[in-house]
C-alpha cells in the first residue's frame, strides 16, 4: 500500500515567536515594575528622575546582553527546526525530482491540471531571495526604532521599492504574506500555462531547496550575530552616561548641602531679614520633610509589596523552550530576568517607550527590544512563505508527473514498513469528543 | 469495461497507471480533471492571542506604576477613592477586553471553519464518489490525530481567581488570625501558575511550566503528539466516510467553540461583577464596608479614618496595594493562560478540518487513479 504525504507545514513559527515575544514582555514589565518600586521607595528627598538614574545604575549592559542572548537562543532554536523541515523535504522529494526531471520540464502539462493558491510565488520567491536582513546600527536605525511602533523602522528597511506595504496588524502575518505574494492576490489556472522556463523555475526552488536554509543562516549571521556587538555597544554607553548622571547629582546633592549649611551657619550670626529667610527656608524645609517622612513610612510600607509582588510573579527566569525532548529542556534556563520596556507591533504602550531619553536605559533596552522582533517576525513569515511555497510547487509537480504514469518511490520504499505497523490499521481517525 | 494492467499483489486498484484507466477504450474526461487546490495559509490565532495579552501585560504594568508613583507622592493622607479607583475601575476595563477578544477570535475562527470555499464546494461536491470508497482503495497517510474535548480549555480553573477574591472581601469575618495573615502573606504558592495551566489543560494533580506551555498546547489536541511527530493513519472506507461527513457538517467543530466560548465568557463575567463589586464600594467610599472585610486591618484603629472616606494609614494603604497588587498578578496570568488555551485549540480545529480536506482530495486521486 501506498504512503501519501499531505501539505502539513512542520512547524507554526509565526505561532512559538509569538509566545517568545509574550514571555520576554511579562519578564519586561516585571523588571519595570520592580524598578518602580524601588524609585517610589528610595525617591524621598530626591526627585522621580534622580531616584530613576539611582535604579538604572545595576548593569545596564548586562541586562540588555541576557534578553539579546535569549533571543539569539530562541532563534537558533526555531531556525534549527526549519532547517529540519528542510531536510525532510529534501530527502523526500530529490530522488524523485532526479528521476522526473525530464517529465518535468520537458513534458507538456496535460489538459485538467488545474491549481490555486493564495499569492504570487514568482513575486515571493523574488523578495525571499532580494531581502536580507542588515545587521543593526544605532546610528542609521536608532531614530526609525525610537518611534512608536514599528512601521517606521519596516519602511525604513523595506522602502517603495520592496513593494512592502505596512499594515495594522501580527508583523509576523504581514511578512509571511509579502514573502508569498499575497498581496498580488491569488494565482490560479491550469499548469499547462506555464512556460518551460516557469517549469525550470520550479523545479529549480524545489531542487535546491537547501539553498533556503543558506538563506536563512545568512541572513540570522548579518541581522543577529553581527548585531550583537553594536546592541552591546549601544548598553555600554547607556551605562557610561548613566553612571556620569548618578555622580553629577551625587556632587550637586553634596554641593547644596554644603551650600545651605554655610547659610545657615552665616544667617546664625546675622539678624533680620536674613535670619527670618533662614528660618523660613528652614521652617519651609521641615515642611516638606515632614510631608516626605511620611512619604517614607509610605514607601516603606511599599516595601511589603515589593516582596509580594517578588514572590508572587511568573518564575519567567527560565526563558521559553520550544524543544519537545526533556534533554533539552534546561537549554534557556539560565538567562535572568531582562529589563526596560516592551513594545509590539501595535506600538507599544510601555510609560517610557516613546518619551525614554535618548541613550537612557529604557532607550537602549526599547531599540534593542524592537530589533529582537523586528528579526522574529521576519524570519518567521520568511520560513513559513518558503516552506509553503516549496510544498505547493511540488504537489502540483507531483500531479503533472502522475498525468504522465510517474510514482512516487516513497510509496514502494514504505510498503514494507506498513506491513510490520499492523496495530495502526483500525486505530486512524480523528475524536471530535 | 475497465482494462487494468500492472495490478500490484495487493490487488489495489490505485496503483494502476493513469494511462490505462479507460472506459470501453475511451478515457473518462472526469479522471483528466485534476482538482488541486492548496489550502488557504490560515492567520495565526496563536500570534493574535499572544499578542493581545502581551498588550494586556503592558497597559497592566503602566497602571501599577503609576499607582506607585501616586502612592510615593502623596503625604499624610491616602485617599482610597483617588488612589484606588484608576486600579480597580482598570481591572474591570480589563476583563471586559478579555470577555470581548475571546467573542471575537471565536467567532473569527467559526466564520473562517464555516466558509464555502472553493476547496470545501469542490469535496462536497463529490459527495457520491466518496460513498463509493472502497476497502482496497485504503492508503496510509502520515498525520495527526486530533481530539478535542468538549470542556477543554477548562474554563472552571478560573473559578480559583473569583473564589479567592469573595473570601478575601467578604468571608473576612469568618477568618483566622491564621488565615489573614496566610493571605496577605507571601505564602501563596508560588506555582501557582503551573498548577492553573495543568487545570486549564484538564490535567490535575500536576505542573505545566511557563517554558513547556507551548510543547503542551500543542500535544493536547493531537493526542499527545509534538511538533513534526506524525502518525501512520490508515485511511479505509470508515475512514473517509467519517471524514467527509465532518467536513461537511463541521458541526460538531463549531459546537466546541462556542461551548468554550460561553463556558469562559460566564467565568468572566462572574470576575467582572465581583471587581464591579469592589469598584462601586470604592466610588460609594464605602469605606466601611470595605476596610471591615480587608484582611489584617483588625488592628487598625477606626480612627484612622475620617469622614470622607480618607485613609489616614500609611500601613491600610499599603496592605490595600498589596491585596489589589496580588488580585492584578493573577487576572493578567491567569487570563493569559486560558486565552492562549483557546487559541491553541482553534488553532487545532482548523488545522484537523484542514487535514480531513487535504486527505479527502487525495482519496479523490486516489479513486481516479492518481495515485503517487
Amino acid at each position: 500500500m501506498s504512503k501519501i504525504a499531505l501539505n502539513l507545514p512542520t512547524t507554526d513559527y509565526i505561532g512559538l515567536s509569538s509566545y517568545f515575544s509574550y514571555v520576554e514582555t511579562v519578564i519586561e514589565n516585571e523588571e519595570r515594575i520592580k524598578s518602580a518600586l524601588k524609585e517610589s521607595i528610595i525617591s524621598a528627598g530626591m526627585s522621580i528622575e534622580e531616584a530613576c538614574a539611582i535604579c538604572e545604575a545595576a548593569g545596564i549592559e548586562k541586562k540588555i546582553r541576557s534578553k539579546w542572548d535569549r533571543f539569539k537562543a530562541f532563534i537558533n532554536t526555531l531556525t534549527e527546526r526549519f532547517f529540519n523541515a528542510i531536510d525532510k523535504i529534501l530527502e523526500r522529494n530529490k530522488a524523485y525530482l532526479e528521476k522526473y526531471k525530464d517529465i518535468i520540464l520537458n513534458k507538456e502539462p496535460r489538459d485538467g491540471i488545474e491549481y490555486e493558491y493564495n499569492g504570487n510565488y514568482n513575486v515571493g520567491i523574488d523578495r525571499i531571495n532580494k531581502s536580507k536582513l542588515p545587521p543593526f546600527n544605532e546610528a542609521r536605525h536608532g531614530a526609525f526604532l525610537r518611534q512608536e511602533g514599528m512601521k517606521a523602522i519596516v519602511e525604513n528597511l523595506f522602502d517603495d521599492t520592496s513593494g512592502f506595504n505596512y499594515e495594522d496588524g501580527t508583523l509576523a502575518e504581514q511578512f509571511k504574506r509579502y514573502f508569498l505574494g499575497m498581496d498580488k492576490g491569488k494565482t490560479k489556472g491550469e499548469f499547462k500555462n506555464f512556460s518551460k522556463g516557469d517549469r525550470q523555475a520550479m523545479y529549480n526552488f524545489c531542487y535546491n531547496v537547501k539553498d533556503m536554509k543558506d538563506k536563512v543562516r545568512s541572513e540570522i549571521n548579518t541581522g543577529i550575530n553581527q548585531s550583537t556587538n553594536a546592541i552591546a555597544g549601544a548598553a555600554r554607553k547607556a551605562d557610561q552616561a548613566n553612571a556620569e548622571k548618578t555622580q553629577n547629582n551625587t556632587n550637586t546633592n553634596t554641593q547644596q548641602n554644603t551650600t545651605a549649611n554655610n547659610a545657615a551657619n552665616s544667617n546664625a550670626n546675622n539678624t533680620g531679614t536674613t535670619a527670618n529667610t533662614a528660618t523660613d527656608t528652614t521652617s519651609s524645609n521641615a515642611d516638606n520633610n515632614s510631608g516626605k517622612n511620611e512619604s517614607v513610612l509610605m514607601n516603606y510600607k511599599l516595601q511589603y509589596v515589593y516582596e509580594a509582588d517578588n514572590d508572587n510573579n511568573e518564575d519567567t527566569k527560565a526563558g521559553i523552550n520550544i524543544d519537545d525532548t526533556n534533554e533539552n529542556r534546561g537549554n534557556s534556563a539560565t538567562q535572568n530576568a531582562g529589563d526596560g520596556n516592551s513594545a509590539n507591533d501595535k506600538g507599544g504602550n510601555a510609560a517610557n517607550t516613546v518619551n525614554a531619553q535618548e541613550g537612557s536605559a529604557a532607550d537602549i533596552s526599547n531599540i534593542a527590544t524592537k530589533w529582537t522582533q523586528l528579526c522574529q517576525a521576519y524570519l518567521s513569515g520568511k520560513m513559513t512563505a518558503m516552506e509553503r511555497i516549496s510544498m505547493d510547487y511540488m504537489a502540483i509537480i507531483r500531479t503533472h508527473v502522475r498525468s504522465y504514469g510517474g510514482k512516487d518511490t516513497a510509496g514502494a520504499n514504505n510498503q514494507n514498513a506498513e506491513q510490520n505497523n499492523n496495530e495502526n490499521n483500525n486505530t486512524g481517525g480523528n475524536n471530535n469528543g | 469495461m475497465f482494462e487494468l494492467k500492472d495490478i500490484e499483489p495487493t490487488n489495489s486498484f490505485f496503483t494502476a497507471n493513469f494511462d490505462v484507466l479507460k472506459v470501453d477504450g475511451v478515457e473518462d474526461p472526469m479522471i483528466n480533471v485534476n482538482r488541486l487546490s492548496t489550502i488557504d495559509l490560515d492567520e495565526s490565532y496563536t500570534a493574535l492571542a499572544n499578542e493581545f495579552v502581551s498588550e494586556i501585560s503592558n497597559e497592566l504594568a503602566n497602571t501599577k506604576i503609576a499607582f506607585y508613583r501616586s502612592i510615593s507622592e502623596s503625604t499624610n493622607e491616602f485617599d482610597i477613592q483617588e488612589s484606588f479607583i484608576s486600579i480597580v475601575s482598570y481591572i474591570v476595563k480589563i476583563i471586559a477586553k478579555v470577555i470581548r477578544f475571546i467573542t471575537d477570535l471565536a467567532k473569527k475562527a467559526t466564520v473562517k471553519l464555516m466558509q464555502k470555499t472553493s476547496n470545501y464546494k469542490f469535496i462536497v461536491s463529490h459527495e457520491k464518489d466518496f460513498k463509493e470508497f472502497k476497502d482496497e482503495q485504503s492508503f496510509y497517510f502520515e498525520g495527526y490525530r486530533f481530539s478535542f474535548e468538549p470542556h477543554i480549555p477548562n474554563a472552571d480553573a478560573l473559578i480559583v481567581y473569583n473564589q479567592s477574591l469573595f473570601n478575601d472581601l467578604y468571608v473576612g469575618i469568618g477568618l483566622t488570625t491564621d488565615d489573614i495573615k496566610r493571605i496577605n502573606s507571601n505564602s501563596v504558592p508560588e506555582d501557582k501558575y503551573d498548577v492553573f495551566r495543568a487545570q486549564v489543560l484538564g490535567y490535575m494533580g500536576t505542573r505545566i511550566n511557563i517554558s513547556e506551555y507551548p510543547v503542551e498546547l500543542f500535544k493536547i489536541y493531537r493526542s499527545g503528539a509534538t511538533t513534526g511527530t506524525t502518525s501512520k493513519i490508515f485511511a479505509d472506507k470508515k475512514y473517509i466516510t467519517d471524514t467527509f461527513n465532518r467536513v461537511k457538517d463541521r458541526d460538531e467543530l463549531k459546537k466546541q467553540i462556542e461551548i468554550n466560548r460561553a463556558e469562559a465568557t460566564k467565568q468572566y463575567n462572574n470576575i467582572e461583577n465581583s471587581v464591579k463589586e469592589i469598584d462601586k464600594i470604592i466610588n460609594n467610599r464605602d469605606v466601611d464596608n470595605l476596610v471591615a472585610n480587608i484582611p489584617g486591618n483588625l488592628n487598625i484603629s477606626p480612627d484612622e479614618i475620617n469622614n470622607n472616606g480618607r485613609l489616614l494609614s500609611s500601613d491600610m494603604a499599603a496592605q490595600l496595594s498589596k491585596y489589589i497588587n496580588q488580585k492584578i498578578n493573577e487576572i493578567q496570568q491567569y487570563s493569559a493562560i486560558h486565552i492562549q488555551a483557546f487559541s491553541a485549540k482553534l488553532e487545532a480545529i482548523q488545522a484537523s478540518f484542514n487535514q480531513d480536506l487535504n486527505t479527502l482530495y487525495q482519496a479523490y486521486n486516489v479513486m481516479k487513479g492518481f495515485s503517487e
